[in-house]
């Protein structure tokens, strides 16, 4: 058996860091005592003076690492290099500020998506706008990261936030896929558990490089065509996260219901989209799992923002190939043909 | 006795290619239906080449307008008909003498006629009515004017249904910068052989009609009362799942008539077809989401 431990020890300590792109780390705390993590990366010396700071969120069951595993071509990478001021931000339960315990200590796996609209965006944005003095700030979201932001712009009417990109971030949903059929059939399991401990199963997956599981759930994540063969790896050892039961049980019910609802179910935040009114870039992928293009479309229907636009990414529409959930941001192909776009939005609203 | 089992034999171990062996040539069938300036709507009747439990509705379909509809039926490479025959149906494919500069909209209304026409031919109580490709705009036109007749069931397959969005495959057209037809249309290169913008004039003019509400631009779907099968190929480019989403919502909308979407692609544990997958039969997963669907399974 201490073979056996020594063994799974050993891999998963040669699974090092494959990211090497790092910014100064401050832990701001919620007004609920939870430590986050924003990790920041200033402009590039020489480059242009932008109007606002940037904040960079990921999304469920992930840290903000997937976000620059490109050193060089990453969206914190170019958008510093372009002047902007990046916050990569790290929602609670992250282990950056120190991971909950299953059954006990000072945070245990509690949350719910709500806690992180009320209380996570808030104290990062207190901190963002006090750090540069600027009053408002650009959020960009991939998939929860911008489903929290439409929330807290939609439903808290927060102005702290003056634009939005959300990247693979449903308002809404379509009825249930297989996968999420499955997803929501199997959350009964949840009840034996403290916490989905998704972190420890990726981590072998990704120090193993090799699949145990059927593709179908490790492929819903991503496209791998648009991935450089490694790349899935290195993201499940270094950003998938363990789930909170709060959390994966609002989404699914949110998924069942078809709107993105609050944890009790009172709070519509989907209708909270006709309240979202600032300047706001959409961005789908035609092979997404998680957000077919078609809540991406209905999302940005509903948005009130007279300046909206919506880029489904996939070859109709002149790109090199129809792209999935996470491949939106991360891999070779996204960093020549989506992540360009996002800079050349965040450019035409420099006012 | 030897030859009976010999053909099993060979029945069993050509499987694939039996299924789709046709015994006749489809006839062509007349329904006499005027349409506007098209001339006239024509259909072509294939026949069920396998019984099934139970007497199966005719299935009565507009062709896809914009692909070639010999897509429809390859004869032993297969294709969506002789697939629905194959699941005990008859088949009756309308289509218009000469679509160039008429509407799906008009088409609409004479496939009505034309799905009146073959309803007393069939003397059949109920039929399942359906669209392929662009052919299921022209599918949601007729349900306006559809009222007599008993429908059993209703599909739009690998349909796009409104394109009054940005960046849809229309505006990716009007530009023609990034998206030639082909890109969108994924394998179907040489079944679009004539087929550029121009044919697609079929389409309602863009802008006054987009700016219609879609129940005023699809009057028949929000009364509609028959259940409706939503089926579009996860990376297909013409017919975009988004495209369909809003009619789909809308369907059954004032009767509470039952409707289904399903993507084909991995969120639907089946492989992401594109326009050539879901017309062509190379793969049979948008076929068998449609055939079992109608068939009850």
């Amino acid at each position: 058996m201490r073979r056996v431990v020594l063994a799974v020890a050993l891999v998963l300590a040669a699974c090092s860091s494959a990211i090497h792109l790092h910014g100064a780390i401050d832990h701001p705390v919620t007004a609920d005592g939870w430590p986050l993590t924003l990790e920041h990366f200033a402009p590039a010396p020489g480059s242009p003076t932008r109007a606002r700071p940037v904040v960079l969120c990921h999304g469920f069951g992930a840290n903000r690492s997937y976000l620059k595993i490109d050193e060089e071509r990453s969206l914190p990478a170019v958008l510093s290099a372009a002047g902007y001021d990046v916050w990569l931000l790290d929602l609670r339960g992250r282990e950056d500020a120190g991971a909950p315990g299953f059954w006990f200590g000072e945070h245990t796996y509690s949350y719910d998506v709500d806690d992180y609209i009320r209380s996570d965006v808030d104290a990062a944005l207190a901190h963002v706008t006090r750090a540069t003095g600027k009053p408002q700030v650009t959020w960009i979201g991939h998939s929860m990261g911008g489903m929290i932001a439409y929330a807290r712009v939609g439903t808290y009417h927060d102005v702290r936030i003056a634009q939005l990109v959300t990247i693979a971030s449903p308002g809404s949903f379509p009825p249930m896929s297989k996968v999420y059929l499955t997803a929501y059939k199997a959350s009964g399991a949840l009840a034996l558990l403290p916490a989905v401990p998704v972190a420890f199963f990726a981590r072998i997956y990704g120090a193993l490089a090799t699949p145990f599981a059927p593709a179908i759930v490790l492929d819903a994540p991503f496209y791998r065509g648009n991935l450089k063969h490694g790349e899935e790896y290195t993201m499940a050892s270094e950003s998938a996260q363990n789930l909170a039961k709060p959390e994966s049980r609002q989404l699914l019910e949110s998924v069942r219901r078809g709107e993105f609802v609050s944890a009790d179910g009172k709070v519509s935040y989907s209708r909270g989209l006709a309240e979202v009114t600032v300047p706001t870039l959409v961005i789908g992928g035609r092979r997404d799992e998680l957000a077919d293009p078609m809540v991406i479309r209905e999302s940005f229907e509903r948005l009130g923002s007279p300046d909206k636009e919506l880029l489904i990414v996939g070859r109709a529409a002149g790109f090199s190939e129809d792209y999935g959930h996470t491949d939106l941001i991360v891999g070779e192909p996204a960093t020549r043909e989506v992540i360009p776009r996002i800079l050349d939005w965040l450019v035409r609203h420099e006012r | 006795m030897r030859v009976s089992v010999a053909l099993l034999l060979l029945t069993t171990a050509c499987g694939p290619w039996f299924r789709y062996a046709r015994p006749t040539h489809p006839r062509t069938f007349d329904p006499e239906v005027a349409c506007a300036d098209a001339g006239r709507l024509l259909v072509t009747f294939h026949g069920a080449t396998h019984r099934a439990k139970g007497e199966r509705p005719p299935v009565v379909l507009f062709e896809p307008l914009a692909v070639s509809r010999a897509l429809l039926d390859r004869g032993a490479d297969g294709g969506l008909v002789p697939y629905l025959n194959y699941r005990g149906f008859p088949v009756w494919v309308v289509f218009a003498e000469a679509p160039a500069g008429v509407t799906t909209r008009a088409l609409g209304a004479c496939f009505a006629q034309a799905v009146v026409a073959i309803a007393r031919v069939t003397h059949a109580p109920r039929v399942d009515v359906g669209g392929v490709s662009l052919g299921g705009q022209v599918a949601a036109h007729a349900l306006a004017s559809l009222g007599d007749v008993a429908l059993d069931r209703v599909f739009f397959y690998a349909a796009g249904l409104d394109y009054a969005y940005p960046g849809s495959f229309l505006d990716a057209l009007a530009d023609r910068r990034g998206a030639p037809l082909a890109d969108a249309c994924g394998g179907c290169a040489r079944w679009l052989a004539g087929a550029g913008p121009a044919d697609l004039g079929v389409l309602p003019p863009r802008g006054a009609d987009e700016a219609l509400p879609l129940a005023e631009r699809f009057p028949g779907v929000p009364a509609a009362r028959a259940p409706a099968l939503f089926v579009n190929g996860k990376i297909d480019g013409l017919a975009p799942s988004e495209s369909v989403y809003p009619v789909y919502q809308l369907y059954g909308r004032d009767g509470g008539a039952p409707r289904r979407l399903v993507i084909v692609g991995r969120d639907n544990f089946l492989d992401d077809l594109d326009h050539w997958g879901m017309l062509s039969g190379a793969h049979e997963d948008g076929f068998e989401v449609l055939g079992d669907w109608l068939t009850g399974d």
